[in-house]
Protein backbone atom coordinates (compact mmCIF):
# COMPACT_ATOMS: atom_id res chain seq x y z
CA UNK A 1 0.00 0.00 0.00
CA UNK A 2 0.99 3.55 -1.16
CA UNK A 3 1.18 6.67 1.73
CA UNK A 4 -2.19 7.51 1.61
CA UNK A 5 -1.97 11.00 1.24
CA UNK A 6 0.99 13.55 0.75
CA UNK A 7 1.74 15.63 3.47
CA UNK A 8 0.47 19.35 1.74
CA UNK A 9 -2.85 17.29 1.06
CA UNK A 10 -2.47 15.70 4.78
CA UNK A 11 -2.73 19.29 5.70
CA UNK A 12 -5.08 20.51 3.73
CA UNK A 13 -7.79 17.35 4.56
CA UNK A 14 -6.82 18.08 8.09
CA UNK A 15 -7.96 21.43 7.99
CA UNK A 16 -11.19 20.76 6.39
CA UNK A 17 -12.23 18.23 8.35
CA UNK A 18 -11.21 20.67 11.21
CA UNK A 19 -13.17 23.60 9.80
CA UNK A 20 -15.88 21.22 9.03
CA UNK A 21 -16.49 19.64 12.38
CA UNK A 22 -16.07 23.16 14.21
CA UNK A 23 -18.82 24.48 11.92
CA UNK A 24 -21.30 20.84 12.85
CA UNK A 25 -20.25 21.55 16.62
CA UNK A 26 -21.49 25.27 16.24
CA UNK A 27 -24.46 24.38 14.33
CA UNK A 28 -25.23 21.48 16.90
CA UNK A 29 -24.90 23.77 19.57
CA UNK A 30 -27.88 24.62 20.35
CA UNK A 31 -29.33 21.15 20.18
CA UNK A 32 -26.42 19.75 22.73
CA UNK A 33 -26.96 22.51 25.00
CA UNK A 34 -30.62 21.79 25.25
CA UNK A 35 -30.49 18.26 26.12
CA UNK A 36 -26.88 18.96 28.22
CA UNK A 37 -29.02 21.28 30.60
CA UNK A 38 -31.70 18.53 31.41
CA UNK A 39 -29.14 16.03 31.84
CA UNK A 40 -26.92 18.46 34.38
CA UNK A 41 -30.27 18.43 36.19
CA UNK A 42 -30.36 15.32 36.46
CA UNK A 43 -27.30 14.05 37.10
CA UNK A 44 -25.57 13.92 40.22
CA UNK A 45 -24.76 17.04 42.36
CA UNK A 46 -21.92 18.63 41.09
CA UNK A 47 -19.14 17.36 43.97
CA UNK A 48 -17.17 20.21 45.71
CA UNK A 49 -14.22 21.32 44.61
CA UNK A 50 -12.22 20.90 47.52
CA UNK A 51 -8.93 19.45 48.31
CA UNK A 52 -9.33 16.00 48.07
CA UNK A 53 -11.07 15.83 45.14
CA UNK A 54 -8.91 18.30 43.02
CA UNK A 55 -6.10 16.29 44.27
CA UNK A 56 -7.69 12.95 43.29
CA UNK A 57 -7.88 14.69 39.51
CA UNK A 58 -11.32 14.23 39.88
CA UNK A 59 -12.95 15.80 37.13
CA UNK A 60 -11.10 13.81 34.65
CA UNK A 61 -12.30 11.17 36.59
CA UNK A 62 -15.96 12.28 36.12
CA UNK A 63 -15.38 13.19 32.98
CA UNK A 64 -14.21 9.38 31.68
CA UNK A 65 -16.72 7.82 33.73
CA UNK A 66 -19.25 9.66 32.54
CA UNK A 67 -22.84 8.14 33.68
CA UNK A 68 -21.41 5.49 35.49
CA UNK A 69 -19.89 7.43 38.78
CA UNK A 70 -22.73 5.71 40.18
CA UNK A 71 -21.58 1.99 39.79
CA UNK A 72 -17.59 4.00 40.39
CA UNK A 73 -18.60 4.87 43.69
CA UNK A 74 -20.27 1.54 44.82
CA UNK A 75 -17.17 -0.56 43.64
CA UNK A 76 -15.41 2.14 46.21
CA UNK A 77 -17.36 2.05 49.21
CA UNK A 78 -16.65 -1.75 48.77
CA UNK A 79 -13.10 -0.63 48.86
CA UNK A 80 -13.73 0.91 51.98
CA UNK A 81 -15.29 -1.32 54.00
CA UNK A 82 -12.60 -4.12 53.05
CA UNK A 83 -10.33 -0.91 54.02
CA UNK A 84 -12.84 -0.89 57.13
CA UNK A 85 -12.47 -4.85 58.04
CA UNK A 86 -8.54 -4.13 57.82
CA UNK A 87 -8.42 -1.61 60.32
CA UNK A 88 -6.95 0.67 58.15
CA UNK A 89 -7.44 4.03 59.22
CA UNK A 90 -6.22 6.44 56.47
CA UNK A 91 -7.22 4.47 53.72
CA UNK A 92 -10.70 4.15 55.00
CA UNK A 93 -10.58 7.64 55.26
CA UNK A 94 -9.60 8.26 52.07
CA UNK A 95 -12.23 5.18 50.09
CA UNK A 96 -15.25 6.69 52.42
CA UNK A 97 -14.11 10.24 50.72
CA UNK A 98 -13.79 9.32 47.68
CA UNK A 99 -16.79 7.34 47.89
CA UNK A 100 -19.18 10.68 48.27
CA UNK A 101 -17.09 12.59 45.64
CA UNK A 102 -17.61 10.16 42.89
CA UNK A 103 -21.54 10.15 44.04
CA UNK A 104 -22.99 11.95 46.84
CA UNK A 105 -26.52 10.81 46.55
CA UNK A 106 -26.79 7.99 48.87
CA UNK A 107 -27.32 9.45 52.09
CA UNK A 108 -26.29 5.36 52.92
CA UNK A 109 -22.54 6.50 52.42
CA UNK A 110 -22.32 9.52 54.02
CA UNK A 111 -24.31 7.85 57.38
CA UNK A 112 -22.28 4.74 57.48
CA UNK A 113 -18.93 6.35 56.47
CA UNK A 114 -19.19 9.28 59.53
CA UNK A 115 -20.27 6.02 62.21
CA UNK A 116 -17.29 3.97 61.20
CA UNK A 117 -14.88 7.52 61.74
CA UNK A 118 -16.37 9.14 64.77
CA UNK A 119 -17.59 5.70 66.57
CA UNK A 120 -15.04 2.91 65.16
CA UNK A 121 -11.75 4.84 64.57
CA UNK A 122 -11.18 6.65 68.17
CA UNK A 123 -10.78 2.89 69.25
CA UNK A 124 -8.42 1.68 66.00
CA UNK A 125 -5.98 4.93 66.87
CA UNK A 126 -5.63 3.92 70.41
CA UNK A 127 -5.09 -0.07 69.03
CA UNK A 128 -2.10 1.67 66.88
CA UNK A 129 -0.86 3.81 69.94
CA UNK A 130 -0.07 0.96 71.95
CA UNK A 131 -3.45 0.01 73.07
CA UNK A 132 -6.23 0.54 75.78
CA UNK A 133 -3.84 -0.32 78.82
CA UNK A 134 -0.82 2.05 77.06
CA UNK A 135 -2.82 4.43 76.05
CA UNK A 136 -3.35 7.25 78.92
CA UNK A 137 -7.43 7.92 79.15
CA UNK A 138 -6.73 11.51 78.27
CA UNK A 139 -5.20 10.35 74.99
CA UNK A 140 -7.81 8.18 74.20
CA UNK A 141 -11.05 10.92 74.97
CA UNK A 142 -8.61 13.26 72.45
CA UNK A 143 -8.69 10.54 69.74
CA UNK A 144 -12.52 10.46 70.76
CA UNK A 145 -12.83 14.10 70.36
CA UNK A 146 -10.91 14.21 66.91
CA UNK A 147 -13.04 11.42 65.69
CA UNK A 148 -16.32 12.28 66.95
CA UNK A 149 -15.43 16.16 64.86
CA UNK A 150 -14.42 14.85 61.99
CA UNK A 151 -17.14 12.30 61.42
CA UNK A 152 -19.49 15.42 62.20
CA UNK A 153 -17.71 17.13 59.61
CA UNK A 154 -18.24 14.49 57.25
CA UNK A 155 -22.16 14.84 57.73
CA UNK A 156 -22.05 18.68 57.73
CA UNK A 157 -21.01 18.18 54.11
CA UNK A 158 -23.81 15.42 53.69
CA UNK A 159 -26.43 18.23 54.94
CA UNK A 160 -25.45 20.57 51.73
CA UNK A 161 -26.32 17.98 49.72
CA UNK A 162 -29.30 16.43 51.73
CA UNK A 163 -30.34 19.24 53.00
CA UNK A 164 -34.30 18.14 53.44
CA UNK A 165 -32.69 14.66 55.21
CA UNK A 166 -33.37 14.34 58.66
CA UNK A 167 -30.65 11.83 59.16
CA UNK A 168 -27.61 13.47 58.79
CA UNK A 169 -29.11 15.61 61.84
CA UNK A 170 -29.78 12.99 64.10
CA UNK A 171 -26.54 10.96 63.33
CA UNK A 172 -24.76 14.20 64.46
CA UNK A 173 -26.79 14.32 67.61
CA UNK A 174 -26.54 11.14 68.33
CA UNK A 175 -22.55 11.69 67.72
CA UNK A 176 -23.11 14.80 70.65
CA UNK A 177 -25.62 12.10 72.35
CA UNK A 178 -23.13 9.48 72.93
CA UNK A 179 -19.97 9.65 72.21
CA UNK A 180 -19.04 13.55 73.48
CA UNK A 181 -21.11 13.65 76.14
CA UNK A 182 -19.66 10.39 77.42
CA UNK A 183 -16.09 11.87 76.96
CA UNK A 184 -17.18 14.84 78.97
CA UNK A 185 -18.08 13.00 81.71
CA UNK A 186 -15.23 11.00 81.60
CA UNK A 187 -13.40 14.04 81.72
CA UNK A 188 -14.94 14.74 85.03
CA UNK A 189 -16.58 18.06 83.20
CA UNK A 190 -19.99 17.80 83.69
CA UNK A 191 -20.45 21.32 82.25
CA UNK A 192 -19.03 20.13 78.93
CA UNK A 193 -21.26 17.09 79.38
CA UNK A 194 -24.31 19.25 79.36
CA UNK A 195 -23.45 21.22 76.38
CA UNK A 196 -23.09 18.06 74.33
CA UNK A 197 -26.81 16.59 75.68
CA UNK A 198 -27.69 20.82 74.54
CA UNK A 199 -26.02 20.59 70.92
CA UNK A 200 -28.14 17.15 70.70
CA UNK A 201 -30.82 18.72 71.45
CA UNK A 202 -30.26 20.84 68.71
CA UNK A 203 -29.42 18.56 66.36
CA UNK A 204 -32.40 17.00 66.99
CA UNK A 205 -34.76 19.95 66.86
CA UNK A 206 -33.18 20.84 63.49
CA UNK A 207 -34.20 17.16 62.09
CA UNK A 208 -37.43 17.41 63.54
CA UNK A 209 -38.21 21.02 61.84
CA UNK A 210 -37.84 19.10 58.01
CA UNK A 211 -40.62 17.27 56.55
CA UNK A 212 -41.18 14.06 56.81
CA UNK A 213 -39.18 13.70 59.97
CA UNK A 214 -39.48 10.67 62.55
CA UNK A 215 -41.65 11.72 65.03
CA UNK A 216 -39.52 11.15 67.56
CA UNK A 217 -36.82 13.58 66.50
CA UNK A 218 -39.06 16.22 68.41
CA UNK A 219 -39.45 13.59 71.84
CA UNK A 220 -36.00 13.75 71.61
CA UNK A 221 -35.31 17.27 71.78
CA UNK A 222 -37.37 17.92 74.30
CA UNK A 223 -35.91 14.88 76.76
CA UNK A 224 -32.50 16.06 75.87
CA UNK A 225 -33.29 19.56 77.16
CA UNK A 226 -34.77 18.21 80.34
CA UNK A 227 -31.59 16.05 80.85
CA UNK A 228 -29.59 18.98 80.23
CA UNK A 229 -31.03 20.63 83.30
CA UNK A 230 -33.13 22.88 81.35
CA UNK A 231 -36.93 21.59 82.32
CA UNK A 232 -38.50 24.66 81.72
CA UNK A 233 -37.56 24.88 78.03
CA UNK A 234 -38.24 21.35 77.74
CA UNK A 235 -41.45 21.44 78.75
CA UNK A 236 -42.46 24.59 76.35
CA UNK A 237 -41.29 22.97 73.56
CA UNK A 238 -43.31 19.27 74.62
CA UNK A 239 -46.34 21.71 75.00
CA UNK A 240 -46.18 23.11 71.63
CA UNK A 241 -45.70 19.88 70.17
CA UNK A 242 -48.54 17.95 71.82
CA UNK A 243 -51.21 19.06 69.90
CA UNK A 244 -49.42 18.76 66.70
CA UNK A 245 -48.98 15.05 67.32
CA UNK A 246 -51.57 11.93 65.77
CA UNK A 247 -53.64 10.62 68.77
CA UNK A 248 -55.31 7.46 69.47
CA UNK A 249 -58.77 8.10 70.60
CA UNK A 250 -59.22 8.86 74.09
CA UNK A 251 -56.23 10.43 75.11
CA UNK A 252 -57.04 14.31 75.66
CA UNK A 253 -56.77 16.61 72.32
CA UNK A 254 -57.81 13.32 70.28
CA UNK A 255 -59.76 14.43 66.99
CA UNK A 256 -63.07 12.38 66.87
CA UNK A 257 -62.59 10.12 63.93
CA UNK A 258 -64.08 11.69 60.67
CA UNK A 259 -62.77 9.03 57.88
CA UNK A 260 -60.49 11.30 55.41
CA UNK A 261 -57.42 12.18 56.09
CA UNK A 262 -57.46 10.36 59.40
CA UNK A 263 -53.80 9.35 61.21
CA UNK A 264 -52.94 5.52 60.12
CA UNK A 265 -52.23 3.14 63.30
CA UNK A 266 -48.80 3.08 62.76
CA UNK A 267 -48.17 6.84 62.77
CA UNK A 268 -50.47 6.78 66.09
CA UNK A 269 -48.38 4.36 67.08
CA UNK A 270 -45.01 6.61 65.99
CA UNK A 271 -46.02 9.60 67.79
CA UNK A 272 -46.26 8.19 70.91
CA UNK A 273 -48.74 11.30 72.52
CA UNK A 274 -49.32 9.28 75.24
CA UNK A 275 -45.46 9.53 76.25
CA UNK A 276 -45.46 13.53 75.67
CA UNK A 277 -48.20 13.99 77.77
CA UNK A 278 -46.40 12.13 80.65
CA UNK A 279 -43.21 13.76 80.05
CA UNK A 280 -45.34 17.19 80.13
CA UNK A 281 -46.69 15.66 83.54
CA UNK A 282 -43.33 14.75 84.83
CA UNK A 283 -41.70 17.79 84.15
CA UNK A 284 -44.70 20.32 85.55
CA UNK A 285 -44.01 17.80 88.81
CA UNK A 286 -40.56 18.27 88.53
CA UNK A 287 -40.87 22.29 88.25
CA UNK A 288 -43.80 22.63 91.35
CA UNK A 289 -46.37 24.00 89.05
CA UNK A 290 -49.62 24.33 90.36
CA UNK A 291 -52.60 22.52 88.84
CA UNK A 292 -53.80 25.80 87.61
CA UNK A 293 -50.66 26.55 85.55
CA UNK A 294 -50.82 22.63 83.94
CA UNK A 295 -51.54 21.93 80.27
CA UNK A 296 -54.76 21.18 79.13
CA UNK A 297 -54.76 19.91 76.05
CA UNK B 1 -16.26 3.20 -17.13
CA UNK B 2 -15.28 5.20 -13.69
CA UNK B 3 -17.17 4.95 -10.42
CA UNK B 4 -18.22 8.89 -11.05
CA UNK B 5 -20.19 7.96 -14.19
CA UNK B 6 -22.86 5.56 -12.41
CA UNK B 7 -25.14 6.92 -9.93
CA UNK B 8 -25.10 6.48 -6.64
CA UNK B 9 -26.83 3.10 -5.32
CA UNK B 10 -28.52 1.95 -2.17
CA UNK B 11 -27.82 -1.58 -3.54
CA UNK B 12 -24.45 -1.65 -4.05
CA UNK B 13 -23.91 0.44 -0.73
CA UNK B 14 -26.63 -2.26 1.32
CA UNK B 15 -24.23 -5.10 -0.17
CA UNK B 16 -21.42 -3.65 1.09
CA UNK B 17 -22.67 -3.60 4.22
CA UNK B 18 -24.26 -7.22 4.15
CA UNK B 19 -20.84 -8.62 3.61
CA UNK B 20 -19.16 -6.71 6.00
CA UNK B 21 -21.89 -7.72 8.33
CA UNK B 22 -20.86 -11.17 7.62
CA UNK B 23 -17.31 -10.97 7.90
CA UNK B 24 -17.82 -8.95 11.32
CA UNK B 25 -20.24 -11.63 12.89
CA UNK B 26 -17.98 -14.63 11.83
CA UNK B 27 -15.17 -12.63 13.91
CA UNK B 28 -13.66 -14.27 16.82
CA UNK B 29 -13.35 -10.79 18.41
CA UNK B 30 -17.59 -10.22 17.99
CA UNK B 31 -18.30 -13.55 19.81
CA UNK B 32 -15.47 -13.29 22.87
CA UNK B 33 -16.74 -10.10 23.87
CA UNK B 34 -20.43 -10.78 23.26
CA UNK B 35 -19.87 -13.98 25.58
CA UNK B 36 -17.45 -11.55 27.86
CA UNK B 37 -20.31 -8.72 28.44
CA UNK B 38 -22.91 -11.32 28.19
CA UNK B 39 -21.25 -13.33 31.48
CA UNK B 40 -20.20 -9.71 32.90
CA UNK B 41 -24.36 -8.40 32.43
CA UNK B 42 -25.69 -11.94 34.01
CA UNK B 43 -23.24 -12.28 36.42
CA UNK B 44 -24.47 -8.84 37.84
CA UNK B 45 -27.64 -10.75 39.52
CA UNK B 46 -24.68 -13.05 42.11
CA UNK B 47 -23.74 -9.16 43.44
CA UNK B 48 -27.46 -9.03 45.73
CA UNK B 49 -24.99 -7.71 48.58
CA UNK B 50 -23.41 -5.21 46.65
CA UNK B 51 -26.36 -2.98 47.15
CA UNK B 52 -26.12 0.37 49.33
CA UNK B 53 -29.44 2.35 49.94
CA UNK B 54 -31.61 1.54 53.53
CA UNK B 55 -33.74 -0.93 51.72
CA UNK B 56 -33.41 -4.21 49.38
CA UNK B 57 -35.35 -3.31 46.04
CA UNK B 58 -34.54 -0.24 44.22
CA UNK B 59 -30.77 0.05 45.10
CA UNK B 60 -30.12 -3.69 43.84
CA UNK B 61 -31.59 -2.72 40.34
CA UNK B 62 -30.01 0.57 40.32
CA UNK B 63 -26.31 -1.16 40.80
CA UNK B 64 -27.17 -4.36 38.56
CA UNK B 65 -28.75 -1.68 35.78
CA UNK B 66 -25.34 0.60 36.06
CA UNK B 67 -22.78 -2.70 36.26
CA UNK B 68 -24.91 -3.86 32.88
CA UNK B 69 -24.34 -0.48 31.17
CA UNK B 70 -21.16 -0.41 32.08
CA UNK B 71 -20.32 -3.40 30.41
CA UNK B 72 -21.94 -2.59 27.81
CA UNK B 73 -20.12 0.53 27.12
CA UNK B 74 -16.81 -1.05 27.54
CA UNK B 75 -16.97 -3.69 25.64
CA UNK B 76 -19.48 -2.02 22.77
CA UNK B 77 -16.34 0.55 22.81
CA UNK B 78 -13.55 -2.13 22.29
CA UNK B 79 -15.57 -3.64 19.51
CA UNK B 80 -16.90 -0.93 17.85
CA UNK B 81 -13.44 0.54 17.18
CA UNK B 82 -11.47 -2.89 16.38
CA UNK B 83 -14.29 -3.74 14.32
CA UNK B 84 -14.24 -0.93 12.06
CA UNK B 85 -10.63 -0.39 11.87
CA UNK B 86 -10.00 -4.31 11.23
CA UNK B 87 -13.12 -4.13 8.44
CA UNK B 88 -11.83 -1.53 6.74
CA UNK B 89 -7.77 -2.74 6.75
CA UNK B 90 -8.69 -5.84 5.72
CA UNK B 91 -10.11 -5.09 2.36
CA UNK B 92 -7.05 -2.81 1.88
CA UNK B 93 -4.71 -5.49 3.19
CA UNK B 94 -5.64 -8.21 1.38
CA UNK B 95 -6.07 -5.86 -2.28
CA UNK B 96 -10.23 -6.77 -2.26
CA UNK B 97 -10.66 -3.10 -2.01
CA UNK B 98 -8.20 -2.82 -5.01
CA UNK B 99 -10.58 -4.80 -6.63
CA UNK B 100 -14.10 -3.63 -5.50
CA UNK B 101 -13.24 0.08 -6.29
CA UNK B 102 -11.80 -0.46 -9.75
CA UNK B 103 -15.56 -1.48 -10.66
CA UNK B 104 -18.17 0.82 -10.66
CA UNK B 105 -18.46 1.49 -7.27
CA UNK B 106 -18.07 5.02 -5.49
CA UNK B 107 -16.21 5.57 -2.49
CA UNK B 108 -19.14 7.10 -0.21
CA UNK B 109 -21.03 4.05 -1.15
CA UNK B 110 -17.56 1.89 0.33
CA UNK B 111 -17.54 4.06 3.54
CA UNK B 112 -21.20 3.92 4.69
CA UNK B 113 -21.52 0.15 3.14
CA UNK B 114 -18.40 -0.12 6.08
CA UNK B 115 -20.12 1.77 8.54
CA UNK B 116 -23.47 0.36 8.51
CA UNK B 117 -22.18 -3.43 8.18
CA UNK B 118 -20.14 -2.41 11.22
CA UNK B 119 -23.33 -0.37 12.82
CA UNK B 120 -25.17 -3.26 12.43
CA UNK B 121 -23.13 -6.07 14.22
CA UNK B 122 -22.61 -3.12 17.19
CA UNK B 123 -26.70 -2.84 16.92
CA UNK B 124 -26.95 -6.87 17.45
CA UNK B 125 -24.15 -6.82 20.66
CA UNK B 126 -26.60 -3.73 22.22
CA UNK B 127 -29.73 -5.43 21.41
CA UNK B 128 -28.75 -8.74 23.06
CA UNK B 129 -27.09 -7.15 26.04
CA UNK B 130 -29.98 -4.72 26.80
CA UNK B 131 -32.41 -7.69 26.56
CA UNK B 132 -30.24 -9.89 28.97
CA UNK B 133 -30.00 -6.98 30.76
CA UNK B 134 -33.90 -5.98 30.45
CA UNK B 135 -34.52 -9.91 31.57
CA UNK B 136 -32.04 -10.00 34.61
CA UNK B 137 -33.77 -6.58 35.69
CA UNK B 138 -37.51 -7.69 35.23
CA UNK B 139 -36.42 -10.97 37.01
CA UNK B 140 -35.00 -9.18 40.32
CA UNK B 141 -37.78 -6.86 40.24
CA UNK B 142 -40.49 -9.27 40.12
CA UNK B 143 -39.16 -11.69 42.71
CA UNK B 144 -38.84 -7.78 44.98
CA UNK B 145 -42.30 -7.18 44.32
CA UNK B 146 -43.33 -10.43 45.59
CA UNK B 147 -41.87 -10.14 48.95
CA UNK B 148 -43.03 -6.54 49.22
CA UNK B 149 -45.71 -5.27 46.40
CA UNK B 150 -44.70 -1.57 48.17
CA UNK B 151 -40.99 -2.07 47.19
CA UNK B 152 -40.91 0.55 44.76
CA UNK B 153 -44.04 2.97 46.30
CA UNK B 154 -40.96 5.53 45.70
CA UNK B 155 -40.14 4.78 42.58
CA UNK B 156 -36.72 2.94 42.01
CA UNK B 157 -38.00 0.45 39.39
CA UNK B 158 -36.10 0.39 36.32
CA UNK B 159 -38.64 -0.46 33.10
CA UNK B 160 -37.52 -2.01 30.17
CA UNK B 161 -38.13 0.74 28.37
CA UNK B 162 -35.91 2.89 30.12
CA UNK B 163 -32.92 0.12 29.90
CA UNK B 164 -34.00 -0.38 26.20
CA UNK B 165 -33.58 3.59 25.38
CA UNK B 166 -30.46 3.95 27.24
CA UNK B 167 -29.17 1.35 25.52
CA UNK B 168 -30.15 2.67 22.22
CA UNK B 169 -28.68 6.00 22.96
CA UNK B 170 -25.02 3.80 23.54
CA UNK B 171 -25.77 2.21 19.81
CA UNK B 172 -26.07 5.87 18.28
CA UNK B 173 -22.53 6.55 20.20
CA UNK B 174 -20.79 3.89 18.66
CA UNK B 175 -22.12 4.97 15.36
CA UNK B 176 -20.34 7.92 16.07
CA UNK B 177 -17.27 6.14 17.16
CA UNK B 178 -17.70 4.15 14.40
CA UNK B 179 -17.72 6.94 12.09
CA UNK B 180 -14.93 9.07 13.35
CA UNK B 181 -12.80 5.36 13.31
CA UNK B 182 -13.26 5.34 9.65
CA UNK B 183 -12.56 8.99 9.29
CA UNK B 184 -8.94 8.41 10.91
CA UNK B 185 -8.65 4.69 8.85
CA UNK B 186 -9.65 6.48 5.60
CA UNK B 187 -6.20 8.54 5.81
CA UNK B 188 -4.04 6.39 8.10
CA UNK B 189 -1.66 3.89 7.00
CA UNK B 190 -1.96 1.38 9.51
CA UNK B 191 -4.88 -0.28 11.88
CA UNK B 192 -2.65 -0.23 14.97
CA UNK B 193 -2.46 3.99 14.40
CA UNK B 194 -6.69 3.92 13.71
CA UNK B 195 -7.17 1.76 16.80
CA UNK B 196 -5.55 3.77 19.14
CA UNK B 197 -6.48 6.93 17.80
CA UNK B 198 -9.99 5.56 17.94
CA UNK B 199 -9.60 5.12 21.72
CA UNK B 200 -8.19 8.80 22.47
CA UNK B 201 -10.94 10.08 20.15
CA UNK B 202 -13.28 8.04 22.29
CA UNK B 203 -11.61 9.54 25.35
CA UNK B 204 -11.61 13.21 24.29
CA UNK B 205 -15.63 12.97 23.58
CA UNK B 206 -16.12 12.22 26.75
CA UNK B 207 -14.06 14.71 28.56
CA UNK B 208 -15.70 17.46 26.11
CA UNK B 209 -17.68 18.48 28.42
CA UNK B 210 -14.76 19.40 30.66
CA UNK B 211 -13.50 21.40 27.67
CA UNK B 212 -17.12 23.66 27.96
CA UNK B 213 -16.76 24.20 31.93
CA UNK B 214 -13.28 25.32 30.98
CA UNK B 215 -14.05 27.69 28.58
CA UNK B 216 -16.81 29.14 30.79
CA UNK B 217 -13.92 30.05 33.24
CA UNK B 218 -11.84 31.04 30.54
CA UNK B 219 -14.40 33.51 28.75
CA UNK B 220 -14.25 35.52 31.48
CA UNK B 221 -10.41 36.34 31.64
CA UNK B 222 -9.69 37.03 27.54
CA UNK B 223 -12.57 36.75 24.95
CA UNK B 224 -9.63 35.45 22.29
CA UNK B 225 -8.46 32.54 24.39
CA UNK B 226 -12.06 31.87 25.56
CA UNK B 227 -13.06 31.18 21.46
CA UNK B 228 -10.22 29.42 20.43
CA UNK B 229 -10.94 26.89 23.35
CA UNK B 230 -14.56 26.96 22.28
CA UNK B 231 -13.60 26.26 18.84
CA UNK B 232 -11.39 23.34 20.27
CA UNK B 233 -13.66 22.05 22.18
CA UNK B 234 -16.55 22.00 19.75
CA UNK B 235 -14.52 19.82 16.98
CA UNK B 236 -15.57 17.01 19.25
CA UNK B 237 -19.26 15.38 19.91
CA UNK B 238 -19.92 15.46 23.63
CA UNK B 239 -20.37 11.88 24.21
CA UNK B 240 -21.41 12.53 27.52
CA UNK B 241 -24.69 13.31 26.40
CA UNK B 242 -25.79 9.60 25.71
CA UNK B 243 -24.99 8.66 29.38
CA UNK B 244 -29.06 8.69 30.38
CA UNK B 245 -28.56 6.31 33.13
CA UNK B 246 -28.90 8.70 35.98
CA UNK B 247 -32.35 8.97 34.70
CA UNK B 248 -33.96 5.52 34.73
CA UNK B 249 -35.49 4.47 38.14
CA UNK B 250 -36.50 8.25 38.73
CA UNK B 251 -40.28 8.81 38.77
CA UNK B 252 -40.16 10.09 35.58
CA UNK B 253 -37.95 7.73 34.05
CA UNK B 254 -36.13 8.81 31.27
CA UNK B 255 -37.20 11.11 29.19
CA UNK B 256 -38.48 10.15 25.43
CA UNK B 257 -37.42 14.14 24.61
CA UNK B 258 -34.69 14.08 25.71
CA UNK B 259 -33.41 10.59 24.31
CA UNK B 260 -34.80 11.65 20.77
CA UNK B 261 -32.79 15.18 20.81
CA UNK B 262 -29.71 12.88 21.65
CA UNK B 263 -30.41 10.67 19.11
CA UNK B 264 -30.39 13.66 16.56
CA UNK B 265 -27.36 15.09 17.57
CA UNK B 266 -25.38 12.02 17.57
CA UNK B 267 -27.06 10.69 13.76
CA UNK B 268 -26.50 14.36 13.06
CA UNK B 269 -22.62 13.97 13.87
CA UNK B 270 -22.57 10.50 11.91
CA UNK B 271 -23.46 12.02 8.61
CA UNK B 272 -20.85 14.86 9.25
CA UNK B 273 -18.08 12.24 10.16
CA UNK B 274 -19.39 10.26 6.95
CA UNK B 275 -18.94 12.59 4.50
CA UNK B 276 -15.53 13.78 5.97
CA UNK B 277 -14.23 10.32 5.71
CA UNK B 278 -16.01 10.24 2.30
CA UNK B 279 -14.20 13.21 1.55
CA UNK B 280 -10.47 12.08 2.86
CA UNK B 281 -11.04 8.67 1.32
CA UNK B 282 -11.89 9.98 -2.40
CA UNK B 283 -8.06 11.54 -1.65
CA UNK B 284 -6.38 8.34 -0.62
CA UNK B 285 -4.02 6.72 -3.45
CA UNK B 286 -4.87 2.71 -2.42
Amino acid sequence: MKSSLSLPQSLRTGAVVFAALAAAGWALRPLEQTAWEQIERDAPPAPANETITAGLGQAAIVGLLGGFRTLAADFMFLKANADWSDRDLRATTTSLRLTTALDPRPLYFWINGARMMANEMPGWRVEQAGGWDVVPPAVQRAFTREQAAQGIAYLEEAIRYHPNSPTPYETIAFIHMVRLHRVALDAGDPAAANEELLQAADFYGRAAALPGAPYFDARMRGRLLARAGRPREALGWFVKLYPTLPKPAGLPGAQPASGRGQPTEDEVFAAAAADVLEQIRELEQQLGLPPEQAFRP
Amino acid sequence: MSAERVSFSMGRLSLIAGNTFLEAVRQRLFLFLVLLAGALVGGAQFFHDFHFGPNFGAPELKFTFNFGMGALVFFGSVLTVAATAQLFFSEIENRTALTLLAKPVWRAEFVFGKFLGVWAVVGVFCALLTGLLAGLLAHRAGVFLDDDPAVFAHGGQITAGDVFIVGALHWVKFGVLAMVTLLVASFSNTNLFTVVTGFFVLVICHLQALAHKAYAKVEASSAVLGVLIETLARVFPNFQLFSLEDQAGTAEGVSGLLALQVAGYGLAYIAVFGLLAVFSFRRREI
